[in-house]
């Protein structure tokens, strides 16, 4: 394994900026602190002492006095520099040696390649004007200014004109729903709304009625400034004008409004993140904590300073754009970018048009480059580029290897924190070497340390991420926490006296440290995110259970995938039997959901536990998984692990099934009636005089449909809604079989147009566009109802395509033909068409509706990246309906987000239930070549980096067209999208007879 | 008693009587209720189990209480006659009812226009479920998905109410398919001719009211139907 050479230092002269703050501090320190662990231990043992000095050595401007350096050596309540005043944009603005007013600050290149560009004079003039428009309407200190706004110069400007008026910033993506949107500025009450409409309301309605839906939502905005070049609608109440109008309205010899110097702690930015449990956290960053972590980072960490060009790829709803913003304090060049991301060379192309020094991204764009064989060692020419960051989820070792073959013999790193602290725990480090998979440092002056179980320090062991002095960045307060008492329960409810961040990492001695994921205990149960506090609230309240234990443990059935064993301390007397156990399922599954079911019951005598009393999951999940056990001299009942064992080996040897155990109509009718009702059930008695309700009669026949695989309606249930008569009914009955259905007839002479079903098997999805399509081809639908033998999901696509074509053929034996499908139905229709051209049928139109390429065709060590690409839209923040917060609060990838490894894969978040066969079948196929023209209609809301399948589909489809249809992958195929959707199909049908 | 309390409240006097009933009181008599009913509503009741019976005593108890005070006739007088599927109505008279129960909470309403009611327990499990068992509509899953994630669960909850509530306003229930009907996803809206609206219910409860016209936020009569009979 090759390792990255750190950059040879010059022996006369420092040849980074920590080699030039080392030596400061080694003044102040009274002793040489030669290598970077000498320097980060003095750090954290002086504390107070490295920010003081790193305050001094910054040279950063503001009034008052240094000291106290910060009020206690409390974690939550210390405050740093109560005596310092200081302006967040003045900094940024400022001269700095080596970038005068004549250097690149700001180039805002967008989508079309065209770029504005910025001196450092030349933005600090538009920003003092801008600044001047904003004052004018009230904006100054205590103040917040709301923006939707893209990542381009407008955006800046405003930030920097809005700070630098002492006013706070809170920035989100206009490609958000109103509902998303509001969600985060319903919380903050701003004054002033900014809003660029270029993308606002594409799918809501248009721009202006979002706008005015927001301007209702949220009361507290007097101002609306537009910041696109279009008219100003008229809002009821609310002055509106355009920004630009505004600025341009200030008199060209208009003295500066005054940028004031405020406290350390006053505002500077509201952002958003959220919790495992209750409402997403609105959180104030300080102006003095925000910018001095800012600037520790960007120059010891990132060696950043004139004559370097950084580009990160982010939005205005992501901590890092704050971050990458505050480059400009430190004389960088920023460059901003507001196109999208088209292909595995954007960024790259980026990078070399406007000399990148330092480029961020993500695992997932590197690993897109990868999976495409894109190799921009050989395509473009990067001679400037010195370093590469990557945030937003684990970068593995594969990757830093893919990266030195194929991308540049510049350092690959990792880095990652969070927006609680809009900064990072771990970074690259200037004089370290990179060690692939690994972040190479801690970060400067934060005291981050792995505790295992007992709160004990480890090294080279997965522990809980903590920090355990003061920092200045953690945030001044939450909004709606007046007593701090959510703050505290955030980050101190742990272990008192110490930051915990809710990651897991692991430290090695060399300071180099990799994260492991979140620690709150969380499950992920095929996708679905379960917290083990659920399962024993419930469970607890069944009698005769003491004390119960939910473990996520290794399938052995499904190499890869989880499931959830539930180990259970009965009470004296009580026998875990089978009537007792379908009553706990049962229970589970009504007051938890489907997934909070455990696959394992296994009746124990004793939970493990440490010598503290803290419940250990791993261990037990150590034994389940047939691992050893870590540390066994942490746990105060080791023994309690042979008995695990025990049940387990126990639960192996017997059936596992609950009663009735047959895979007949009658017995899984019965089984599933016990279940909804958690009730022993007379075959004859009535779903409702059980105690059943409507409601829960959906969650019967649901179940019913997934175990039975046919259809099951309410016709079948209410005429008599029993055991007896359900079963009877759906015995009685034939499973539906047409294979072809007419969804609209035409003519003859016309070629027909065959739509494929989707994966539950139906065409229903399609009959909102067919019915607005303008064409005079017969429309057909092929379906594969559950219980066919064309069931979708049961046997391989290949045989899925055969038993199609030949249905097909039967019906409409020879002529042209024209084939599409959405999604799975698409990748259906795409190797129906190869096998019909195999066959010497001539086929004129392949539309594929946003079909993505499947998993099999990528490698099969990159599948768990590519399965939650699918998520991966919602992690760039604006890219669809959800916005961050709920984001970071809904899957396991948001705590990526947060900068944790991927530990296991996840389904796209659509996938549940029994979509989930017809997805394995989906990726399980090996697609191959197709000559023919096949149009390609793209959603135009999806993710501007990571699913650039289009790239993937031209290796197999060379003469594929794209069409840019509205809606996201998941609402492509939605009645309100119908009549564009099916003008765009008819236009390439027209095209292709 | 107060049994046209209601009738001031709202816009147009359309809902006569509206009111929640807590099935968990221990000071119901279920035998005392039992008297105002019919024997073949007794025998309908009696089929069910224990706390199903005890249900369909106290909530039709309290319905005829309510129709008798309104048409002063005793309770057991009432002419209610049963559709196929157990549910009341009052032919011959221009008073329409609805009532709906879930767990520990019941509502009980008399309006002059169609109407329909449905109290529903909220529980997170069961409507995270609910995303998946196919009652809900694309256009009303993409609505939910789009609405703040502290805010989906009882979203779901709110929209099979609103289904169910307009389902017997309908007279159909449920052996219509509830994913037929489209909700607003919202607290109240139109669905085709009817308007939904919520009606206050204790904590971890959700319910809709439907009727022809548009309705605010309706609150139970207080002090409402209580252990004893009508107050």
């Amino acid at each position: 394994m090759t390792l990255t050479e750190p950059t040879a230092a010059a022996p006369s002269r420092p040849a980074t900026q920590i080699a030039d703050f080392r030596a400061r501090a080694e003044a102040v320190a009274g002793r040489a602190l030669p290598t970077a662990s000498a320097l980060h231990a003095w750090s954290v043992a002086s504390s107070a002492n490295f920010w003081g000095t790193l305050l001094d050595w910054a040279d950063l401007v503001w009034d008052g006095t240094p000291d106290p350096v910060r009020t206690s050596d409390d974690v939550r309540t210390a405050r740093f520099f109560p005596g310092v005043r200081l302006n967040y944009a003045e900094n940024l603005l400022r001269p700095v040696a080596g970038a005068g007013d004549d250097a690149p600050a700001l180039t805002s290149v967008h989508g079309d390649g065209s770029a504005e560009r910025f001196t450092r004079g030349e933005l600090r003039a538009e920003v003092v004007r801008t600044s001047r428009a904003l004052a004018d309407l009230g904006v100054g200190p205590g103040a917040t200014v709301l923006a939707i706004a893209s990542n381009n110069a407008t955006t800046a400007i405003a930030a920097l004109a809005v700070t630098g008026l002492g006013a706070a910033w809170s920035s989100a993506t206009p490609d958000m729903g109103p509902q998303t949107l509001l969600g985060r500025f319903g919380q903050v009450g701003g004054s002033v709304l900014l809003v660029d409409r270029t993308d606002l309301g594409r799918d809501d309605g248009g721009a202006d009625d979002v706008l005015a839906e927001l301007v209702e939502g949220l009361p507290s905005v007097r101002h609306v400034l537009v910041l696109d070049g279009g008219t100003p609608p008229p809002l009821d109440g609310v002055p509106t004008a355009r920004l630009r109008d505004l600025v341009a309205a200030v008199p060209s010899d208009d003295r500066a409004p005054e940028w004031p110097r405020q406290p350390f702690d006053a505002p500077l930015f509201v952002m958003f993140s959220s919790g495992t449990t209750g409402p997403p956290k609105a959180m104030v960053h300080g102006i003095g904590g925000t910018l001095l972590e800012h600037v520790k980072e960007h120059r010891l960490h990132g060696d950043l300073g004139p004559g370097d060009t950084l580009y990160f790829h982010t939005t205005t709803a992501w901590m890092m754009w704050n971050w990458q913003l505050s480059a400009l304090a430190v004389g960088a060049h920023v460059v901003l970018y507001d196109g999208a991301v088209t292909g595995p060379e954007t960024l790259w192309q980026l990078a070399t048009r406007h000399g990148v020094t330092v480029l961020g991204t993500s695992p997932a764009y590197l690993q897109l480059c990868q999976d495409a064989g894109y190799r921009p060692r050989d395509a473009v020419d990067l001679p400037a580029l010195r370093a590469v960051l990557s945030t937003g989820a684990v970068l593995h070792d594969w990757q830093f290897r893919w990266f030195a073959d194929a991308v540049a013999d510049v350092p690959l790193q990792s880095i990652s924190g969070g927006t609680d602290i809009i900064g990072c725990f771990v970074l690259g480090h200037p004089e370290l070497p990179v060690r692939p998979g690994r972040s190479q440092s801690i970060s400067v002056g934060l005291d981050v340390a792995a505790l295992d179980d007992d709160g004990r320090p480890v090294v080279g062991q997965v522990g809980e991420l903590v920090c355990r002095n003061p920092f200045p960045s953690r945030p001044v307060r939450f909004l709606a926490d007046p007593d701090g008492e959510r703050f505290r329960a955030a980050y101190f409810a742990g272990s008192p006296g110490v930051w915990t961040h809710g990651d897991r990492i692991e430290i090695d001695v060399d300071g180099s440290a990799r994260l492991h994921g979140r620690s709150d205990g969380v499950l992920n149960i095929d996708g679905v995110r379960i917290g083990p506090s659920e399962i024993y609230t419930i469970v607890r309240g069944i009698p005769g259970v003491a004390d119960a234990m939910a473990v996520e443990t290794r399938d052995p059935a499904v190499p890869g995938s989880t499931r959830l064993a539930l180990l259970l301390v009965m009470q004296p007397g009580v026998v875990l039997d089978e009537e007792l156990g379908t009553r706990i399922r049962a229970t589970l599954r009504r007051d938890g959901s489907p997934a909070h079911v455990p696959t394992l019951l296994l009746a124990v005598d004793e939970i493990p536990l440490t010598h503290n009393g803290k419940r250990s999951e791993s261990a037990a999940r150590a034994v389940l998984d047939g691992k050893p056990v870590r540390n066994v001299a942490a746990l105060k009942n080791p023994s309690s692990l042979q008995g695990i064992a025990d049940a387990a080996a126990r639960a192996a040897g017997a059936a596992v099934q609950p009663v009735p155990a047959g895979d007949g109509i009658p017995d899984v009718v019965a089984r599933a009636f016990a279940e909804v009702l958690g009730r022993p059930v007379p075959d004859e008695a009535s779903f409702f005089d059980l105690g059943g309700s409507s409601r829960q009669s959906m969650t019967l026949l649901r179940r019913l449909r997934g175990e039975l695989h046919r259809p099951v309606s309410m016709d079948h249930f209410v005429a008599d809604p029993s055991v007896r008569g359900l079963a009877a009914a759906l015995t009685a009955e034939e499973v539906p079989d047409a294979t072809v259905e007419v969804l609209r007839a035409g003519s003859a002479d016309v070629p027909p147009l065959v739509l494929v079903h989707g994966a539950h098997g139906d065409v229903d999805l399609y009959r909102a566009m067919v019915s607005a399509l303008d064409t005079d081809a017969t429309v057909y639908g092929l379906t594969a109802h559950p219980g066919t033998p064309n069931a979708a999901g049961t046997q391989p696509l290949e045989d899925l395509v055969g038993r199609h074509v030949a249905s097909f053929t039967a019906l409409v034996p020879d002529g042209p033909v024209r084939l599409a499908g959405y999604s799975f139905g698409g990748l259906v229709a795409y190797e129906m068409a190869r096998r019909l051209a195999a066959d010497g049928r001539e086929v004129t139109f392949v539309g594929l509706l946003d079909v993505l390429p499947p998993a099999r065709v990528l490698s099969s060590r990159v599948l768990p990246l590519y399965r939650w690409a699918g998520l991966v839209n919602r992690f760039i923040p604006g890219t669809s309906e959800t916005t961050v917060r709920e984001f970071l609060g809904s899957t396991r990838l948001g705590r990526l987000v947060r900068r944790a490894p991927v530990p296991a894969p996840v389904p796209p978040r659509e996938v549940h239930g029994g979509l989930a066969q017809s997805e394995k079948v989906f990726h399980a196929h090996a697609w191959g070549p197709f000559a023919g023209p096949v149009s390609y209609f793209r959603a135009r809301r999806r993710a501007p980096v990571f699913l650039n399948h289009l790239y993937a589909w031209r290796r197999v489809a060379p003469r594929l067209r794209v069409v840019d249809v509205p809606g996201g992958h998941d609402t492509l195929m939605a009645s309100q999208h119908a009549p564009e959707l099916a003008a765009r199909f008819s236009t390439e049908l027209r095209a292709s007879s | 008693v107060n049994g046209t309390a209601v009738e001031e409240r709202t816009a147009d006097g359309v809902v006569r009587a509206l009111r929640c009933l807590d099935l968990t009181d221990p000071r119901w008599e279920e035998t005392a209720a039992a008297a105002d009913l019919t024997a073949a509503e007794l025998s309908r009741a009696a089929r069910g189990v224990p706390e199903v019976r005890r249900r369909r005593v106290l909530v039709r108890s309290a319905l005829r209480r309510i129709l008798g005070e309104l048409l002063d006739v005793p309770s057991r007088a009432v002419p209610l006659r049963l559709d196929p599927a157990g549910r009341p109505h009052l032919p011959g008279h221009d008073l329409h009812v609805s009532c709906s129960a879930s767990d520990g909470v019941a509502l009980v309403v008399v309006a002059r226009r169609p109407v329909g009611v449905d109290v529903q327990r909220h529980r997170d499990g069961e409507a995270a479920a609910g995303l998946d068992e196919d009652w809900l509509a694309p256009q009303e899953l993409h609505r939910i998905h789009a609405l703040p994630e502290r805010s989906r669960l009882v979203a779901v909850t709110r929209c099979w109410t609103q289904k169910e509530a307009v389902l017997k306003a309908r007279g159909t229930g449920v052996r219509r398919l509830p994913v037929d009907v489209v909700t607003p996803v919202s607290a109240s809206g139109r669905i085709g001719r009817w308007w939904v609206a919520p009606v206050t219910v204790p904590a971890g409860y959700v319910a809709t009211l439907a009727s022809e016209v548009p309705l605010g936020t309706l609150v139970p009569d207080a002090p409402g139907v209580v252990p004893g009979g009508v107050r």
